[in-house]
C-alpha cells in the first residue's frame, strides 16, 4: 500500500508565483504534492473557491500573497488576510481543523522562504491526517 | 385582543386612506398559522394580527414591490435587515414607511412531526440585544410577555456540524426566506460555474452551507428567517452569529445598527489590523 | 378471513424478529422529530408518533439515484440492477397510500420507471393507523385514511386490547403465516370495535373539512384566477412542499463526468423552482410565480385525477404545515370542492 501523502493546492499571486519560479531555479526542493496554481492577485480567490477544493480532495489549502508593507496599495493582501482568517473562524466552527487553510507572504525574490515554508506544511498536514470530507459527509449515523 | 394589534390596525388603516403607502405588508392569522399577508384597501386592516408566533421575517418581500410606496411592520432584526439593504443600495428609504412594533421574541415553530408539543422561545431571540427597529417612521409599544421557557444553550463548537449538513435536503428554504439572498442568480444555484450540482450530492452539502455563511458573515441580521422554515431545523443562525462575532471582534461592527457606519470590507484605515 | 389480532407483547417480538430477518426501516424520534431510518434495534420504535416530517418516499424514489454510468474507453455501459429489499414498518396510512397512487402513475405502461418497480416490488410496507389524527391533515377529503389506506399490505390498529391487523395483499397475508405463532384470528368484538373505530375517526375529520372531491376537476378551467395572484405574492418559491410531499414524483436528470466515465444521476426537482420549465433557448412556458403555484395545484386537483384515477394528494398536511409563507392547500380545497 502507498503510504498517504496530503494534497496540497496553493493558490499563488502573479509576484509570488516567480518566488515559486525562484525556489526552482536555485534548486530548492520542496515536496512534489504541492500544487501551484497561478492566479493574477491573492484577492481574486474566493473562499468559494478554498472552500470547492476542500471538497473535492484537498487536504489543505495555501494562499501565497505579497506582503503587505511591499504594496502600493494594501488593499489587495488585506483583502486576502481577511478572508483567510473569517474562512479559519467558519472551519473551527463546522469542526474542520483551522490549519488546512493558510497564507503565505512571498516576495518575488523568495524561493528559499516558500521551500522551506511549504515543506513545513507539508509536514504539518501530514500530522492533521487525511480530511476526506466525502468519507465524513457519508457516513451514516 | 392585545392593544399593540389595535394600535397597528389603527395605523394602517390611516396610512392606506390618506395614501401614504400603497400597501401594508403583515401578518394575518390563518388555520395554517400566522402568515404574511399584503394589505392594499383600508377595509381589509381587521386582518392584522400581532403575536410571538409572526416569525417570517417579511422584508424579503420588499424587493418585489420597488417602486411602490411599502409600510411594513418590522421587529428589531426586521428593522436590521433593512437598514443594511440600504447600505446595499437595495431598497430606498424613501418608499418605506417602517411600523416598528417592540418585539419580546418569537416562538420557535411547532411543525409537523415535532415530538415536542411545548411552545418555546427560539434560540436565535434570547441572544437578541435589538428589540426595537433602529430606524422607524411609527412605534407601537408592547408588552406582550408570554415566552418563558427557554432551550438549554450548549455550545457552538459542540455540535456535530458535519452531521447537521448531512440531514439537509437543499430545498433553499434558507436561502429564499432570507432578507439578504436578493441575488437574482445564485451562486450555489446557477449552473456556471456549477460549485454546487443541481442535484444532491451529499458531500456538496458542506460547500453549500460554507459558502451561504461566508456570503452571510457580517451581514446576517439574526432574524432566524432560515432556521425557522429549515425542515430539518439546522440551527443556522448559530453558525452565522459565530462569523458576526468575528466582524465584531475584529472591526468592532455590527450590522444593521448604524446607517452611516459603512460595512468593514469597503473602508479600512492605515495600519489597522485585519 | 383477513383480520388477525396480535398483542403489545407479541409486536415487540414480530418486530425484533422482522428485523433480524429483513432490513427494517421504522419510525423513531431524533432531535425533536419523528423520522424513518433503518433500525438494527426495534426498541427505539415509535409507536405513539405523530407522523414523520418527511415522507418516506425517499426509500422508493431517492433524492439522487444513479441511473447508468458509461465507460467510453470499454465501450460498455453499466446500471443498477441490485435493489436491497426492506420492510417499512408504522408508516401512516395516507403515506401508503401515496404509494398506491404513485404505483398508478409510474408503473402504468407502457412507460415504466424501473427502479421504483424494482424498489417497490421488494418492498413489504405495514402501516399504522391514525387514531389521533393531527391539525393540519385532511386525509378523510381523499379517502386515503385515517384507519385504512391503499398501498399496505398489513395495517396494523391499535386497540384498547393490542392491535388489530388486516392483511391487504397476498404478500401480507404470507408474512403473517411466516409468523403464524404470534398472530391471532380477530374475535367479532375486536371487528366490532375495529369498525367503531373507523367511523368514529372519520366523523372526527369530516368534522373539520368535509370536501367533495369529484368537484375539484374544474380548478384547471378556472385557474389564473385573483386566489392564485394572492398566494404567489406569498410564496417564497423554496421547493419544500414538493419535497415534503409524499407523491410529489417529479425528476431531473444530470449528467456528470468521472475519471474515466460519464455518470448520469436522476433526483428530486420542484415545479415550484423557477428553472424547472426554462428551456436553453430561454423560453419558459410558466413564468410567473403564479402560474407555477397554480400548475402544482392543478397537476395535483385536477389532471392527475383525468389521467389516472388517483388523486394527486393524500391529505398528509405537511405542506400546509411546513410551508414557510403558510400556503394552504385546503383553501383550494374549500374554494373549489
Amino acid at each position: 500500500m502507498v503510504a498517504w501523502k496530503p494534497k496540497i493546492i496553493a493558490f499563488t499571486c502573479w509576484c509570488s508565483s516567480s518566488g515559486v519560479d525562484q525556489a526552482g531555479f536555485e534548486g530548492f526542493k520542496y515536496p512534489a504534492n504541492v500544487l501551484t496554481v497561478r492566479v493574477p492577485c491573492s484577492a481574486i480567490v474566493n473562499p468559494s473557491i478554498v472552500v470547492k477544493a476542500l471538497e473535492e480532495g484537498a487536504d489543505a489549502v495555501l494562499l501565497t500573497a505579497c506582503k503587505p508593507v511591499e504594496l502600493r496599495k494594501i488593499a489587495p493582501s488585506r483583502i486576502t488576510e481577511a478572508r483567510v482568517s473569517l474562512l479559519r473562524r467558519l472551519l473551527k466552527t463546522v469542526g474542520v481543523e483551522e490549519e488546512r487553510v493558510r497564507i503565505l507572504w512571498i516576495s518575488s525574490n523568495e524561493g528559499g522562504v516558500f521551500a522551506n515554508e511549504v515543506s513545513r506544511i507539508v509536514e504539518e498536514t501530514e500530522r492533521l491526517g487525511p480530511l476526506n470530507l466525502r468519507g465524513r459527509m457519508l457516513e451514516q449515523p | 385582543m392585545s392593544s399593540p394589534e389595535i394600535e397597528l390596525r389603527k395605523l394602517a388603516r390611516n396610512l392606506l386612506e390618506r395614501k401614504v403607502v400603497d400597501l401594508v405588508i403583515g401578518y394575518e392569522d390563518s388555520e395554517a398559522g400566522v402568515r404574511p399577508c399584503f394589505i392594499k384597501e383600508p377595509g381589509e386592516v381587521e386582518k392584522l394580527v400581532w403575536n410571538p408566533d409572526c416569525r417570517l421575517s417579511l422584508v424579503r418581500y420588499l424587493r418585489g414591490f420597488k417602486e411602490k410606496k411599502v409600510g411594513i411592520v418590522a421587529k428589531g432584526c426586521d428593522g436590521r435587515a433593512i437598514v443594511e439593504l440600504i447600505k446595499e443600495n437595495q431598497l430606498d428609504r424613501k418608499n418605506i414607511f417602517i411600523i416598528a412594533v417592540e418585539c419580546n421574541g418569537v416562538y420557535k415553530p411547532v411543525k409537523y412531526g415535532s415530538s415536542k408539543t411545548r411552545r418555546q422561545m427560539a434560540e436565535y431571540c434570547e441572544k437578541c440585544e435589538v428589540r426595537v427597529s433602529p430606524i422607524k417612521d411609527y412605534l407601537i409599544k408592547s408588552d406582550e410577555k408570554a415566552l418563558e421557557e427557554k432551550i438549554p444553550k450548549g455550545d457552538v463548537e459542540d455540535l456535530d456540524w458535519l452531521s447537521l449538513f448531512r440531514k439537509c435536503l437543499r430545498c433553499m428554504a434558507c436561502v429564499r426566506s432570507c432578507p439578504f439572498c436578493y441575488c437574482t442568480e445564485c451562486s450555489i444555484e446557477g449552473f456556471k460555474p456549477a460549485l454546487v450540482h443541481r442535484l444532491v450530492d451529499p458531500v456538496e452539502l458542506f460547500t453549500f452551507h460554507l459558502i451561504r455563511a461566508i456570503h452571510m458573515a457580517g451581514r446576517c441580521v439574526e432574524c432566524g428567517a432560515c432556521e425557522s422554515s429549515c425542515p430539518v431545523e439546522i440551527p443556522l443562525t448559530r453558525l452565522y452569529h459565530e462569523l458576526n462575532e468575528w466582524f465584531r471582534e475584529n472591526y468592532g461592527y455590527v450590522p444593521g445598527l448604524n446607517l452611516e457606519q459603512a460595512p468593514p470590507p469597503l473602508v479600512f484605515k492605515e495600519g489597522e489590523k485585519p | 378471513m383477513r383480520m388477525f389480532s396480535i398483542t403489545e407483547e407479541s409486536l415487540k417480538v414480530f418486530l425484533r424478529e422482522l428485523s433480524l430477518k429483513h432490513v427494517l426501516i421504522a419510525p423513531f424520534e431524533r432531535d425533536g422529530y419523528f423520522e424513518f431510518d433503518v433500525l438494527k434495534n426495534p426498541d427505539v420504535i415509535n409507536l405513539n408518533y405523530t407522523n414523520t416530517r418527511l415522507s418516506p418516499k425517499r426509500f422508493f424514489l431517492p433524492q439522487r439515484q444513479l441511473v447508468f454510468k458509461h465507460y467510453p474507453r470499454k465501450g460498455f455501459t453499466e446500471e443498477p440492477k441490485e435493489y436491497s429489499s426492506f420492510v417499512l414498518f408504522g408508516i401512516r396510512p395516507c403515506d401508503a397510500s401515496a404509494l398506491s397512487v404513485l404505483d398508478n402513475i409510474l408503473l402504468s405502461p407502457p412507460y415504466k420507471d424501473a427502479s421504483y418497480e424494482n424498489r417497490r416490488k421488494n418492498a413489504i410496507v405495514i402501516s399504522l393507523s391514525c387514531t389521533k389524527p393531527m391539525a393540519e391533515c385532511f386525509c378523510n377529503v381523499f379517502e386515503t385514511g385515517p384507519i385504512r389506506g391503499m398501498g399496505e399490505d398489513l395495517t396494523f390498529t391499535p386497540t384498547r386490547s393490542g392491535f388489530i391487523v388486516e392483511a391487504r395483499t397476498p404478500r401480507g397475508v404470507s408474512v403473517i403465516e411466516e409468523f403464524g405463532k404470534l398472530f391471532r384470528k380477530a374475535d367479532g368484538e375486536m371487528l366490532e370495535e375495529y369498525s367503531r373505530l373507523i367511523s368514529k375517526v372519520l366523523d372526527e375529520m369530516n368534522r373539520r373539512l368535509k370536501v367533495d372531491k369529484t368537484r375539484l376537476i374544474r380548478i384547471e378551467k378556472e385557474a389564473g384566477e385573483e386566489f392564485f395572484q394572492l398566494n404567489a405574492q406569498r410564496c417564497i418559491e423554496c421547493s419544500l412542499c414538493s419535497f415534503a410531499c409524499p407523491l410529489c414524483y417529479c425528476f431531473e436528470t444530470e449528467d456528470c463526468l468521472e475519471k474515466d466515465s460519464y455518470v448520469r444521476f436522476r433526483g428530486w426537482d420542484t415545479c415550484i423552482s423557477p428553472l424547472f420549465t426554462r428551456m436553453a433557448s430561454g423560453l419558459d412556458p410558466r413564468v410567473t410565480k403564479a402560474d407555477r403555484l397554480c400548475h402544482r395545484f392543478c397537476h395535483k386537483l385536477s389532471r392527475i385525477p383525468l389521467a389516472f384515477n388517483a388523486y394527486g394528494c393524500v391529505g398528509c398536511g405537511r405542506c400546509v404545515s411546513l410551508c414557510p409563507a403558510g400556503i394552504d392547500i385546503r383553501e383550494v380545497l374549500k374554494k373549489w370542492g
